[in-house]
């Protein structure tokens, strides 16, 4: 079938193998790191340097941050005369994406982290430092945009061993943007990562840890050889699925493909097998060959639950099976993404997602649109409230419409996390004066370094849901950073508050809320609503209401002019397009009874300025 | 069979905040190039155009070509088409270009209907909307054509301006009634993409008025014309003693038009089509007599005929469209009965047109004529 291998080759070559992640805070500056060591590396030539090459979906790159990890192997020609294999696996620098990081990581031998000069250490960063440090990975401090006025190299040191408790003495100073720095950087990744253990005599042990669907050739798993090795025509076996395959292709990303003979240990790259069930392959699974198969998996990844819950509806009912394909596929390199079929009695047939936060939330949203294109609407999101009924029975509810009658309700509990700001000194009192109006428990201050302070607070999830990144970027000038992580379930006083169109109860608009808050923020939205949703040919009242009692109204004024005045010089063409425009925009909208709803008004309730 | 004709002259002195119609400030040298491409247009087209009944000269502004390019394309007008038949012929003109000569000029060659922009009384109002007339114009240009006993004057107004109080409105409707006009068209303000109002709303330095200001505006408008002796017989435009622009509704009732000059749109054959709004390219292109248009669209005949005809308040006959498109109106759009139950549409007899809440919410029931995709 092919040649014999030749293992003392292969041991030969593994020593030279390098696997490594750059872990960062958006914006400070991990992609173009990314991109000038391939530049550096000649991996790709300038001609084909879009900036921030590893970025490929197109939301990365106009949000500038990344969302799917990527692997590249580079060719790598060191001081010490030998050419070593590289393998860049880019991670997401948000919190929402942790489960994404822990994946990449598990891949890697060593880390990069990178720390903006001026900005210091960020809340976000600590969390993927010390995933990499639980994944016993090799850490090299890297301070970047050393060429800014503003840089401050040494606090910065500081703040590396203080906060962290690294060794920042060996730090490459660099400017990814000027170039400063790099070969510094790719000569300690040669000394200091290590190259990679692993057997390639032993029984195949292949870690998945993302995959992406090619509609030629299947579903194509993007794995890191941990033992043994796989080739074309080789039959193999997914550890968790039990699927089995015959391997049509073996390869790696340069970061175009790349087709290889074989693929050995610590080779980063991919397989191809005609594999057209999506639900076999696995994220975190463990390929094996099935003549000679592994005892036992490898480790798979600290699977992280999903925090918030939005439903999603396709705008028109013929798209509901496009809708589930759309989640099947993006489930497929996102495992953190959960799903199930729910109804609505204003929406129709849709789906409940889970998702790990906010941020991932809205990029799923995008995806959805852009990459499938399929209009949608987004119900605001929830979190997971314990209900304990009269009866003694707890029931788990994500969906305010499932909430029991508030006869039937004894209490309910909700999820608080531990919020970690840091930010500079001052605007310490515009934070806590932020967290308190959220109903945020103030919970420890710290100084670290200078002028930089570090606060805690137990705060309901629920709270950060609605506005609280917008709100303290606003109120920071986007110095503060924040991330957060479950604690525990608090015992709140919590209410389910209904919105009515013309009447008749919307469930999609349905939220929970704090009870003191209820007044206000039902004022909030009906007035919002009034602003977002169209005037009809009738008026509209809109109101909030608590257990059927209206707290709060609003009222839609019907339509009372809406006729195109001018002829231009028969110019009908122009005329059409103006009515296709406003017939278009009501396709868009979602008819609930006889009022048609737009989009935003489904998510209006997130932004509101109380 | 073609009866119509329209003549483009995308030229102005000053551009008004408000316009986003294809017009430039040009060179008196490019305004000579493009009154002989346009000439030359004609003359290529003369067979064409043997039973042309109206013609329709816009812009732009017209009337503020100098005398000398005025009669060379009023005479070239002369030589391809038959005036003496001709049953209207409009030129547009702002007050300030009326003068006794240009009158002269324009009954020379057989123009019989003026079209002013007057847009409002309200000397603030036409500083913001940067109209470079004064007041005193307008009576002054409509004395001149009085003088010289011209036929038929029709003027433009704008009402629902940024500000325009419900005063202001009657103050100007009381004005324009006492110019004593043949016809009037009153529009209401309209933030276009691509004028200055649009970018000054942008930027959040105006605000538009309430929809519930300007549809009382509206009806203000229509009921104080009417009680004094306009007839509403279009969305807006009013007519005394039956003087209704006979070359508007050849495009109201969906008759084959030619447009000629940079950006021109023409109907012919069912068939849309345009000259890209390009003056320099428009007389390059003449040069070669290439009049070749952008781009052709093969239209609805029936959509048309109703989104179009539906605008006039006398509104459309069942039978002649069913037969002229060989079709059942109520079958191929079911949504004319809902028209009907909600007050839109009144069914009558054998016509079908707008009930005044119609006029006021037209875009619903033209909506139904659109297609999207």
């Amino acid at each position: 079938m092919s040649k014999s291998i030749d293992y003392d080759k292969i041991r030969e070559r593994q020593k030279l193998i390098r696997n490594f992640s750059i872990i960062a805070h958006i914006d400070h500056g991990k992609s173009t790191l990314a991109d000038r060591i391939l530049e550096h590396t000649e991996s790709v030539s300038a001609r084909d340097m879009k900036n921030q090459l590893l970025d490929s979906m197109d939301i990365e790159r106009e949000r500038g941050i990344t969302i799917k990890l990527n692997a590249v192997e580079i060719a790598y020609k060191a001081k010490d005369g030998n050419t070593y294999i590289f393998h860049l696996i880019d991670t997401p620098g948000h919190v929402d994406f942790t489960y994404e990081v822990s994946r990449s990581l598990a891949a890697c031998e060593g880390a990069v982290l990178v720390v903006d000069a001026a900005q210091g250490i960020e809340a976000q960063t600590l969390a993927n430092v010390y995933l990499a440090i639980d994944n016993d990975l090799e850490i090299l401090p890297l301070i970047n945009k050393i060429d800014l006025p503003s840089a401050e190299p040494d606090k910065v040191k500081r703040e590396i061993e203080d906060i962290i408790g690294l060794d920042a003495s060996d730090a490459v100073l660099a400017s990814a943007k000027e170039g400063l720095g790099i070969t510094d950087i790719l000569e300690q990744i040669v000394h200091l990562i290590p190259a990679p253990t692993g057997d390639p005599e032993a029984p195949l042990k292949a870690l998945i840890f993302d995959s992406y669907f090619d509609p030629y050739r299947g579903v194509i798993p993007s794995i890191r050889i941990v033992e043994g090795t796989v080739k074309k025509g080789d039959k193999i076996r997914m550890m968790a699925t039990k699927a089995e395959y015959e391997v049509i292709d073996v390869g790696v990303f340069t970061p175009t493909e790349k087709k290889k003979d074989y693929l050995a240990p610590g080779d980063v790259g991919f397989l191809t097998a005609s594999i057209k069930d999506v639900k076999n392959v696995r994220v975190g699974d463990t390929i094996t060959s099935v003549p000679k198969s592994a005892n036992e998996p490898l480790p798979g990844y600290r699977k992280l639950n999903p925090m918030v819950f939005c439903g999603l509806y396709p705008i028109d009912s013929g798209d509901y099976e496009d809708l589930r394909d759309a989640l099947e596929k993006l489930k497929l390199n996102d495992a953190s993404l959960i799903f199930e079929p729910e109804t609505s009695q204003a929406l129709g047939f849709g789906f409940r997602i889970g998702f790990l936060g906010l941020l991932h939330m809205e990029i799923i949203q995008e995806r959805i649109d852009r990459e499938f294109n399929i209009p949608m609407i987004a119900t605001s999101p929830s979190v997971i409230y314990h209900v304990h009924q009269t009866d003694g029975s707890v029931v788990n509810i994500d969906n305010p419409c499932d909430m029991p009658p508030i006869q039937q309700i004894d209490f309910i509990e909700e999820p608080y996390v531990t919020a970690t700001v840091m930010t500079p000194e001052d605007y310490v009192g515009v934070i806590m004066e932020l967290c308190q109006s959220k109903r945020g428990i103030f919970g420890d201050m710290q100084y670290i370094g200078e002028n930089r302070v570090q606060l805690v607070y137990q705060m309901p999830l629920l709270e950060i849901v609605y506005d609280f990144f917008d709100r303290l970027k606003s109120g920071t000038k986007g110095y503060a950073s924040f991330d957060y992580e479950f604690s525990q379930y608090r015992r709140s006083d919590l209410v389910k508050m209904d919105i009515l169109l013309n009447g008749e109860i919307v469930d999609a608009l349905s939220t929970i809320v704090f009870r003191e808050f209820a007044f206000r923020r039902g004022k909030a939205i009906t007035e919002k609503l009034k602003d977002v949703i169209p005037r009809h040919m009738f008026e509209i009242p809109v109101q909030a209401a608590i257990n059927s009692k209206v707290i709060a109204r609003s009222t839609i004024k019907a339509m009372r002019k809406n006729v195109l005045a001018k002829c231009y010089g028969g110019d009908v063409s122009r005329k059409k397009k103006l009515l296709e425009k406003q017939k278009e925009g009501k396709k868009r909208m979602k008819a609930v009874g006889n009022v048609e709803v737009p989009q935003e008004a489904f998510l209006s309730v997130l932004s509101l300025d109380d | 069979m073609l009866t119509s004709i329209y003549v483009h002259i995308p030229f102005c002195d000053h551009i008004c905040t408000y316009c986003d119609f294809h017009k430039e400030i040009a060179s008196d040298r490019k305004k000579r190039n493009y009154i002989d491409a346009l000439c030359r247009e004609l003359v290529v087209h003369q067979d064409d155009l043997v039973d042309i009944k109206t013609i329709y000269i816009g812009g732009g502004t017209p009337l503020s070509l100098d005398e000398q390019l005025l009669a060379k394309l009023l005479e070239t007008i002369s030589q391809v088409v038959d005036t003496s038949r001709l049953v209207e012929y409009t030129i547009e003109t702002n007050p300030n270009n009326l003068t006794a000569s240009k009158i002269a000029l324009l009954q020379h060659h057989g123009v019989n209907r003026v079209s002013i922009g007057v847009q409002t009384f309200q000397s603030a109002q036409l500083k913001f909307l940067n109209r470079d007339h004064k007041l005193a114009d307008v009576t002054n240009g409509i004395q001149l054509l009085r003088d010289a006993k011209f036929p038929t004057i029709s003027v433009d107004m704008i009402f629902s301006l940024i500000g325009q109080t419900m005063a202001e409105l009657d103050d100007d409707l009381n004005k324009v009634i006492a110019l004593g006009v043949d016809h009037i068209s009153y529009y209401s303000l309209i933030l276009e993409e691509k004028t200055i109002l649009f970018h000054m709303y942008r930027k959040n330095e105006i605000e538009p008025n309430d929809e519930d200001l300007e549809g009382a505006m509206y009806e203000r408008v229509i009921d104080t014309l009417q009680a004094n002796g306009y007839d509403q017989y279009e969305i807006s435009n009013f007519a005394r003693n039956g003087a209704e622009s006979e070359h508007n509704k050849t495009y109201w009732l969906n008759r084959d038009y030619r447009g000629f000059g940079s950006g021109a749109h023409s109907l012919m054959d069912g068939k849309r089509f345009y000259h890209e709004p390009n003056v320099r390219r428009y007389i390059q292109r003449a040069a070669s007599d290439d009049f070749q248009p952008t781009s052709v669209e093969v239209t609805d005949g029936l959509a048309d005929a109703l989104m179009l005809g539906l605008r006039l308040t006398k509104g459309v006959s069942v039978t002649e469209l069913n037969q002229r498109y060989d079709t059942d109106l109520f079958a191929r759009y079911p949504e004319l009965n809902n028209h009907i139950n909600n007050g839109f549409i009144i069914h009558d007899n054998d016509r079908l047109f707008l009930s005044r809440s119609g006029i006021l919410l037209g875009n619903i029931v033209f909506q139904t004529f659109v297609e999207v995709t």
